[in-house]
Parts: C-alpha cells; sequence; structure tokens
C-alpha cells in the first residue's frame, strides 16, 4: 500500500467532512420531528487502491452494505453497519513451453462498521459526515488448486461523506463516498500482503423509524 | 470573514490532523548492519525478512550475516537472539581469525577492533585493508567478502507444506553393481605399499626436494595408470618457494565440465620437518587413498569428471588448496563435491569411527557420504557440521562457495605420533584405512556416476515463477530438457528438497514431452530436480544434473 494513495484518499474524506460540517447553517438543520433510528441498504462501487489487489481481481469491487443510524441530538448519530463483499479473480503462471495456467480466486469479505457522524437536513436534503472503526474478516480461496484458504481479520478506519434525499418523512434515497482504510499484518504472512483499503461510491434506500 | 477564516482553519487542522495520523513515508537507508546471529536457537522470522538478509559467514555456533538497520531491530522484536557487531558496514574491513586460543587471536588487537565469536573464531574489523604479514602469524584468516549459500535454519511461518518430506528410505540411487565391483577391486596391500613408499621419502615438508620427489613420484603413479596429469605449480610464504599440487583427470562422458574430486595433501611435518617428517597418518595415508582410488576409477567411465588431487603446502597454511579453489572459482569450474581425506589411519580405540565433517552448504556430501558408505561399504561414521574446522584442504573450497567434506579419523586429532617423526606406518590401522578408501570410492563413484546404457538427459533447467494472491503466494517451476534419441520412450523426473538428497519422483506415469510443469509449491523452499530418461527397454538412465 502506498502511504501517498491512503493519505490523499483520507485527506479528499476531511475535505469533505470539513466542508459539511463548516458551510452548513444551523437554521437548515434538522426538525427535531425526525424518528431517531434508520436503516439503509447500498450497494456500490469500490476501488481498491492496492494496484496489485486490481491487477489480481479487478479495478472495481462490488460491495453491498447494510447500516443502521441512530439519532443521539439534534446534530450527531451513531451507527453500525456490515458490509459484504465476494470478488473474483485469478492467478496465472507463464512459463514456455509449458501451456499458460490459471488458477481462480474468490475474495470474500465481511466487515463491521461502528462509529459516529453528524448530519445536517436541509430542506429535503440531508448531508452527513461520519467516521469511525472496522473489523473485517476476509477469506481468499484458490479455486481448483491445493492451496489452502486464507483467512484472518483486520482492524481499521473509515470515513464517509453522504447526501440523502427525503422521499417521504420516512424514506429517502441515500448516496455515499467512502474511504475505508484496512491495514494488514505482514508478519502474520508468508508473504508481505497487500491491504484491502478502497475508496467507494454507494447509492440505496433509507427508512426510518 | 472572521467566520470563513475559522472554516478553512478548520479545513487545514482536519486534513493536517489526518496527514499526522497516516504518518509520513519512513526514509528508506541504504546502510547495512553487521549481525551475530546465534543459530542454535529455533526462532520464527517472517519470511520477508529473509530476503533482506545476506549471509557473509556460517560459524559452528552463529551465522554472520547483512542487514539493513532497522531489519535488526525487526528480528529483535522476532525473538532471534542477534548482536549488532557493526551498525554500518561501510568503510570497514572484516577478517575471521581462526585459532587455537583466544589469546592467539587477541594478538590481532591492535589491527582494529576483535570480537571473540565463539571459542576459536574471532572477527576482525579494520578501517583499511590488511596484508597477511601484519595479521598475527599463528592465526587462520578468512577475509569476509561477498556471501555464502549458508542456509538460515530459521523457521518461517506457514501454512504447512503441500510437499511430502522424503521418507527416510528414499534411495539416493538405486544399487549399481559396478560401484560394488570398483569396492571389491580396493586393496589394503596397495593402499600400505602407498603408504609405505610415501613414508619412504623420508619427509615431505613441502619447499624441501623431497616433498617435490614425492609429488614426481605422484605424478608417475597417475600417468601410468593413463590419466592425463598435470603438475599445478603455484608459489607460497610471499613467493619464497614454489611446490606443485598433482591433478589427475578422468573426462566426464555427458557433463565433462562438472567435476568430483578426490584429494589429500602429500606434504607432512614434524618437530624435524626438514629432514624426519614421516607423516604416516598425516597425510601419506589419505593420498595413498587417493592414488588407490584412481588405480581403480581408472578403469571406468563417468558421466561427470573426476579429479584426483594430491595438495601441496597444506601444512603450511593450506596453500595448494587454497591456490587450486580459488583459480577453480575464477575459471567458473563446476565443482559437484569435493572429498578431502585427511588421517585416515590411526585409530585412537577400535573400531575406529571416520569422522565427516561439512558445513551447511555442504550437508548433501556428508549425507550422500553416509549413504553411499552404507550401501556399498559400511563403517562407522559420525556426521558434524562445524564450519568452524578449517584445519585442512576442504576449507578454501568452502571458501570458494563449493560443497566439500573433509574425512578424518578423530577431530579434534587423537593421534599421539601427529606432527612428529614418530607418525610412521606401524602406527596405523590398514583396515581403518582400506574400509575409509572403500566408503570414499563408493561417495566418489555415485557422485561421477558411472556411464549407464541409457544416456541421461542433457541441457536440463529449470525456470520458476513466483506468483501471488493477496495472501498466499506459490511457486511453479517448469523443468526442461532435451530430448533423447529415438530409443527414448520416457522421462521420470525426481525431486528433493535437499540437494542431491533423497530423490522422489514426481511424475506419476512417462513423461513424454521434453518438460514437466510442479505446479504451486512454498515458494520459499528450494526444491532440487533431476531427471532420467527411460528406454524402450525399460531401462532407466543416470540422474541428469540438478537443477533447482
Amino acid at each position: 500500500m502506498r502511504k501517498s494513495d491512503s493519505a490523499w484518499a483520507a485527506a479528499l474524506g476531511a475535505a469533505v467532512a470539513a466542508c459539511v460540517l463548516t458551510a452548513v447553517p444551523l437554521e437548515a438543520q434538522a426538525p427535531s420531528g425526525l424518528p431517531r433510528l434508520a436503516v439503509s441498504v447500498t450497494a456500490g462501487a469500490m476501488r481498491p487502491l492496492e494496484a496489485p489487489v486490481r491487477d489480481l481481481y479487478s479495478s472495481v469491487f462490488l460491495p453491498v452494505t447494510v447500516e443502521a443510524d441512530f439519532r443521539l441530538t439534534r446534530r450527531f448519530f451513531v451507527f453500525a453497519s456490515g458490509q459484504f463483499l465476494s470478488q473474483d479473480g485469478e492467478v496465472v503462471y507463464d512459463l514456455p513451453p509449458a501451456p499458460v495456467e490459471r488458477f481462480g480466486l474468490t475474495l470474500s469479505t465481511t466487515s463491521l462498521r461502528f462509529g459516529v457522524g453528524a448530519w445536517f437536513p436541509w430542506g429535503r436534503w440531508v448531508l452527513g459526515a461520519a467516521g469511525g472503526m472496522s473489523h473485517t474478516r476476509y477469506k481468499e480461496r484458490w479455486a481448483d488448486a491445493e492451496v489452502p484458504a486464507a483467512t484472518g481479520s483486520a482492524v481499521g478506519l473509515i470515513g464517509q461523506g453522504g447526501a440523502e434525499y427525503r422521499l417521504s418523512p420516512w424514506l429517502s434515497a441515500v448516496g455515499r463516498v467512502e474511504y475505508s482504510h484496512v491495514p494488514l499484518d505482514e508478519t502474520r504472512e508468508l508473504v508481505p500482503t497487500f491491504d484491502l483499503s478502497g475508496v467507494s461510491v454507494s447509492g440505496g434506500v433509507l427508512v426510518r423509524f | 470573514m472572521a467566520g470563513l477564516g475559522s472554516s478553512r482553519l478548520r479545513l487545514f487542522a482536519a486534513i493536517a490532523a489526518v496527514l499526522i495520523i497516516l504518518g509520513p513515508v519512513a526514509p528508506r537507508t541504504s546502510e547495512i548492519s553487521l549481525l551475530k546471529i546465534n543459530r542454535r536457537q529455533p526462532v520464527t522470522v517472517p519470511a520477508s525478512a529473509l530476503g533482506q538478509m545476506a549471509v557473509v559467514q556460517e560459524l559452528a555456533e552463529c551465522w554472520l550475516v547483512e542487514a539493513p538497520p532497522p531489519l535488526a531491530a525487526r528480528l529483535l522484536a522476532a525473538g532471534v537472539s542477534l548482536e549488532v557487531l557493526d551498525d554500518s558496514t561501510a568503510g570497514r574491513v572484516y577478517h575471521l581469525l581462526f585459532a587455537a586460543t583466544s589469546e592467539q587471536i587477541a594478538l590481532a588487537d591492535p589491527l582494529g577492533r576483535v570480537v571473540h565469536l565463539e571459542p576459536g573464531v574471532g572477527l576482525l574489523s579494520s578501517a583499511r585493508e590488511l596484508s597477511r604479514a601484519e595479521l598475527p602469524a599463528d592465526v587462520a584468516v578468512k577475509r569476509l567478502s561477498g556471501t555464502v549459500a549458508a542456509p538460515l535454519s530459521f523457521q518461517v511461518p506457514g501454512r504447512g507444506t503441500a510437499i511430502p518430506r522424503p521418507t527416510a528410505d528414499a534411495r539416493l540411487q538405486p544399487y549399481d553393481p559396478r560401484i560394488g565391483q570398483m569396492i571389491a577391486a580396493v586393496s589394503q596391500g596397495m593402499l600400505s605399499d602407498g603408504i609405505r613408499d610415501l613414508e619412504a621419502f623420508q619427509t615431505r615438508y613441502a619447499s624441501t626436494s623431497n616433498c617435490e620427489a614425492a609429488g614426481t613420484s605422484i605424478h608417475s603413479y597417475f600417468s601410468r595408470l593413463g590419466l592425463a596429469t598435470e603438475s599445478d605449480y603455484f608459489t607460497f610464504t610471499a613467493n619464497n618457494y614454489a611446490t606443485s599440487n598433482i591433478i589427475a583427470t578422468i573426462p566426464g562422458q555427458v557433463e565433462p565440465d562438472r567435476t568430483v574430486i578426490v584429494c589429500a595433501h602429500y606434504d607432512s611435518t614434524s618437530t624435524q620437518p626438514a629432514t624426519n617428517a614421516p607423516g604416516a597418518d598425516d597425510n601419506a595415508s589419505g593420498t595413498a587413498s587417493v592414488m588407490e582410488m584412481a588405480r581403480i576409477l581408472a578403469g571406468y567411465q563417468f558421466d561427470y569428471t573426476v579429479k584426483f588431487i594430491a595438495f601441496s603446502a597444506e601444512e603450511w597454511g593450506l596453500y595448494g588448496s587454497r591456490h587450486y579453489a580459488q583459480a577453480a572459482r575464477q575459471r567458473g569450474e563446476q565443482i559437484i563435491g569435493v572429498v578431502n581425506l585427511d588421517m585416515i589411519g590411526y585409530p585412537d580405540f577400535r573400531p575406529e569411527e571416520l569422522d565427516v565433517i561439512v558445513d551447511g552448504q555442504s550437508a548433501w556430501l556428508g549425507e550422500k557420504y553416509v549413504a553411499s558408505a552404507n550401501a556399498y561399504a559400511p563403517l562407522p561414521i559420525i556426521q558434524s557440521t562445524n564450519p568452524s574446522a578449517r584445519g585442512s584442504d576442504h576449507s578454501p573450497f568452502w571458501d570458494a562457495g563449493y560443497s566439500a567434506l573433509l574425512g578424518i579419523e578423530d577431530s579434534p586429532v587423537r593421534n599421539p605420533y601427529y606432527h612428529k617423526t614418530t607418525d610412521t606406518f606401524g602406527t596405523l590401522d590398514m583396515a581403518f584405512a582400506t574400509a575409509v578408501t572403500r566408503a570414499s570410492l563408493a561417495a566418489v563413484a555415485e557422485l561421477a556416476q558411472p556411464v549407464s546404457l541409457t544416456p541421461p538427459p542433457t541441457g536440463v533447467a529449470a525456470h520458476s515463477l513466483t506468483a501471488r494472491s493477496i495472501f498466499t503466494s506459490r511457486k511453479t517451476t517448469v523443468i526442461t530438457w532435451d530430448a533423447g534419441d529415438r530409443n527414448i520412450v520416457g522421462y521420470n523426473v525426481y525431486r528433493s528438497l535437499a540437494s542431491h538428497g533423497a530423490y522422489q519422483r514426481v511424475n506419476s506415469s512417462l513423461v513424454k514431452q521434453t518438460y514437466y510443469v510442479d505446479r504451486l509449491l512454498l515458494p520459499d523452499v528450494p526444491y532440487y530436480y533431476v531427471v532420467t530418461a527411460v528406454d524402450l527397454q525399460g531401462r532407466e538412465s543416470n540422474y541428469s544434473v540438478e537443477v533447482s
């Protein structure tokens, strides 16, 4: 993982959050009558920051996220979410005169996230930013090969910025931009590992209770 | 304006905080530290760290390793027992000092910083090049330069091997009746005659005319056998004296560029070296053994070249063997292995055991020697790995990066007549010397491989590609070889986890093409391959050259 990549991505996320925090006037903030609990389901596209990860799998991963937000005050909320990802890739051996051999790969991750955020209703719009920690369990399998599956977990950080458009008092369309930093401990593995950090854009629906 | 300024300030503060948390990329350093790593303690280190370490010397109790300074801290954190000998090797010159006592090593103190690495071994670190004349005379010296192929036997964390370890009963080569015939031809009488003939020169102390006469006699003996024989002249002790190694050769029939060497030093010494140094045990016994092997093997043909070498000036400080080994390295001689016999006749008790001493890179050779002896000419053998055993002609071959072993009756020496005028034929146990000769002949013949009816594949090469997923790395190796003649119906591929070790066949049926793919191997494990050809009659050839 190139630290400059993560630094730029984190800086971008921080900039978005800072803009939201500073630019939205207080008068536009939430009416007190909104429900405290919201559940959203989003699907999106994540770009892994590590080039070798993209080379092995794909430039775009497709995670699905289920998130629950609980409003603590007029401005702040806590959230818990689960993100699920399964991606196919391949390892290629090209050693002439033997024919090229390809071994399929499957990477699956389940990430549990917790954090806090701030939101700013603005008419039918709600802008928000959040940050927190993630615990990601991963499993990578080689298809048709006697290679043991690699499993493990990693603790990381996430930063989000997003917008919500209220279609009705209880239903909204939601879009998010997220940076997730998922470092891996290289000393635990046979080889130095890449990390699973990425930047994603996602969209979905949100229901308030 | 004040509100806008405050917003920008918070924005910059947020960005700065993020960047500080992520931390700057640590500046890289090109400095190299010299570490002493205790090899007695089993430790676990990341495989990624191994690639950053270069072994510059293997010793009995430790490795000397070059590594970037941050790696030393990581290794310490991983529980590796190490000592940083020098933070930076830049501008430093290192000499290893070998001596019987630490007091002898301490004589080098005025020349630089001396660190005692283990009993009898010190490291001299100096700021400039030192000539041999400046260094203590009674100390064997090796200048540290380059890296060696010493295996670091660290434990590497992994997920288990997919490769079955060779079983204990795996054979090195099928029993070859021709080697059995060679063994049977070893004559205790001829061996005794050879020792007595050498002893008859009264002294073979290098620098004396008697020593040169002994060399001429050995040359004549080899020549009479019909072997291509040469005298390899060199000077020693600052060019004051000249002498020669005597080299006889049986050219290889399949891979003549690859050589198996069996050697011994023919010079001697004693308390009266100029006039009376019979050196029956040290080392007429080893020399006569080499001559007896030459007599027998001259009647056979081998896949690889066999060289019989009688070295001179060993007693002066391994000059003859160092001259040969350094020249061999410079001309790129491909030496498969060196069997050095030095003092194989005196039994301190019966039955005597032969000590076979190797360093890490030569461990396979010791195992091969023992296996060959067990198969053809059993005798009690104690094999030990002791890279600090530098006192004979195998040592310069180690330093030149070759595999070599020392066969000796006892290490340390227990012969009470050692380097005395009383080291005579009458003190020897010729049955033991004959047994050692038979065992050594078996090992040399197995290494050189008597020519088989079906020629082994040539042009054997291995190419590996290590590919990785996010978490796992696997190596695939393709072994290729040249097509054999029309009588060849297929090939077998054998693999071992140790060089020249117990090979196991990896193909389930005869390989019809001229390549074999060995898939998804552990990346940090070296694998060694040989290939055989099978002809229409089902006869299998000797092993090909080993590749890895």
